[in-house]
């Protein structure tokens, strides 16, 4: 509690009692006592894995020799791979996001407490976060062991991620709402139906559009690291090349990679400027 | 069964603003009778203790009374957006307390409601918040497409003129001041083809000529179509301007029923309690 509250309530003074003297600290001290124990435990949390001034120092030095390597990149030795793996990263972002989208639109209206009853959005609320609940790499791996390697098991983690992210998204964004628009609306004798196309959706369709294409740009990001673990796109490559030392291949892809993102961060900013 | 379709309707005769008569005589003539209606949000406080209220097939009803005497909660169980605790509403002879789905849908899109902030459809065109006043009407698919009938576009475009919003069709519902969003507001309750009105203390959100200006829309089109309407509002001297009859309430119940003119100082403190303010 800050100073101005402290005294907008009437407690500035050491109380005489045990039990009030402990909330005094907490409230006056709380904010300064919890600070020291984060600084004191990161200390503890650096000395217990060896990270020293020295060794930082030799990590730098190491760096410097990797970086060196890196250049010139190399494109022309394994164009043809790195050229097929890329396209095949970017197939699993678009085919992932769109059947993410696609899932998410009914899961996040169903999800959304001011809408539909609590026997149904629990459910769909549980199903949601349980899709968010990993990382794309280990569900990466599940898919990839549930169904084989190849890109199938890419697309799937994706969809997954998907739906994690954008069915939250939707359902909070369903959530906030103007009620006082539906209810006009609703007092017009429309049904549930009507009531979502001209009440619900026109306040939410900008901001699912941005969620969307935001979500697009992440998948394009995360279908770059699924090769790693056999789920198909060019991880898979850059981990080979990282295996033989292969840096100025590395590199190359690495530049490919960085230009493909930026290419979609450019692309997803002009349609959300179209639907603002 | 006896929904709107059963009427002969103006809007496939070629004839839209052709006045209806409406009002079974059978019953009486009366459109709504409320009869002992109470709502309790919370167990112990009841917002309307036992309401009773006739209205006739036509005229402007003002309700008054301080804020929390259960105004906006009586008009909104008039068209159940709120749930009724107990008593009963009849509508033309039914009983709307007994509705659900289907058949409340069917009762409710007969029965316009005007909103204290509008309730716009923000981000939607003037022209599509006017035609949402037919979704009671319109099948899911053709809502989506926008593809209502030919004979109700051509009527909202009519109404947008009578209300002097022609230029204003395609511009988006927030572009407009309130004034003329409350004008969309009345001309989506007026397109439902309404056998009775409530406005919600409509004019509570504009500056005092805008109120009247509104009023005064609210009232001439009403009754050019006949159509009964219940208004709220605090505003005792706009009341008193437009009521053909004035109702107060205080405190959930109806303490005052009767002409405009009747409403006195006695009258005014019996609904407001003292006497100062009048001064």
């Amino acid at each position: 509690m800050d100073a101005l509250t402290r005294r907008a309530a009437g407690r500035t003074a050491f109380p005489a009692a045990w039990g009030p003297r402990l909330r005094w600290l907490r409230d006056v001290y709380g904010g300064r006592i919890l600070a020291v124990a984060v600084i004191g435990y990161a200390a503890y949390a650096a000395s217990t894995l060896g990270f020293t001034p020295a060794r930082f120092w030799r990590g730098l030095e190491h760096g410097g020799l990797f970086v060196s390597r890196l250049f010139p990149p190399d494109f022309a030795s394994r164009w043809s791979d790195i050229q097929h793996d890329m396209l095949e990263s970017l197939e699993i972002a678009i085919l992932a996001s769109v059947f993410g989208i696609l899932a998410s639109l009914p899961l996040g209206l169903l999800a959304a407490r001011n809408l539909m009853p609590a026997y149904v959005t629990w459910p769909v609320r549980l199903l949601i976060s349980v899709s968010r609940s990993f990382h794309p790499v280990i569900v990466g791996i599940l898919f990839v062991k549930a169904i084989g390697f190849g890109p199938l098991a890419g697309v799937l983690t994706l969809a997954v991620a998907s739906v994690g992210f954008i069915g939250k998204l939707f359902t909070e964004a369903i959530e906030e709402i103007s009620l006082k628009q539906v209810e006009a609306v609703r007092a017009t004798g429309a049904s549930f139906p009507n009531v979502l196309i001209f009440g619900v959706l026109p306040q939410v369709t900008a901001r699912f559009v941005g969620f969307s294409v935001y979500q697009l740009d992440s998948n394009l990001r995360n279908s770059t690291i699924l090769g790693i673990v056999g789920a198909g796109g060019i991880g898979g490559t850059l981990l080979a090349a990282f295996q033989r030392f292969d840096y100025s291949i590395v590199c190359a892809i690495v530049l490919v990679m960085i230009g493909l993102i930026m290419v979609g961060e450019i692309l997803s900013e002009q349609v959300r400027k179209l639907f603002q | 069964m006896w929904g709107v379709r059963s009427r002969p309707s103006g809007r496939e005769t070629g004839h839209p603003h052709e006045p209806r008569r409406l009002g079974d005589t059978s019953l009486g003539g009366f459109t709504l009778q409320v009869q002992d209606l109470t709502k309790c949000y919370t167990a112990d406080r009841p917002v309307l203790r036992g309401v009773s209220l006739t209205l006739d097939s036509e005229g402007i009803t003002i309700v008054i009374g301080p804020s929390g005497a259960g105004k906006s909660t009586l008009l909104r169980c008039i068209n159940r957006l709120v749930e009724p605790t107990s008593g009963r509403i009849l509508f033309k002879g039914t009983d709307l307390v007994a509705l659900h789905g289907q058949t409340l849908r069917e009762c409710r899109r007969r029965i316009g409601m005007v909103f204290q902030e509008f309730n716009l459809v923000e981000r939607l065109s003037v022209i599509e918040n006017l035609l949402s006043g037919r979704l009671g009407y319109v099948s899911p698919w053709r809502a989506w497409l926008r593809k209502f009938p030919e004979g109700d576009i051509a009527r909202a475009f009519e109404l947008l003129d009578q209300l002097g919003l022609s230029e204003f069709a395609a511009k988006r519902a927030d572009a407009l001041s309130g004034g003329q969003r409350q004008r969309v507001g009345i001309g989506r309750a007026l397109m439902q083809e309404p056998e009775l009105l409530l406005a919600d203390e409509p004019t509570s959100s504009l500056d005092p000529k805008t109120s009247v200006e509104i009023m005064e829309t609210m009232a001439s089109l009403a009754r050019q179509r006949h159509i009964p309407v219940i208004v709220n509002m605090h505003d005792v001297n706009l009341a008193k301007r437009f009521a053909d009859r004035v109702v107060g309430m205080t405190d959930g119940r109806v303490v005052f029923d009767g002409k405009a003119d009747d409403l006195a100082t006695e009258e005014l403190s019996a609904i407001y309690g003292g006497e100062e303010w009048m001064r």
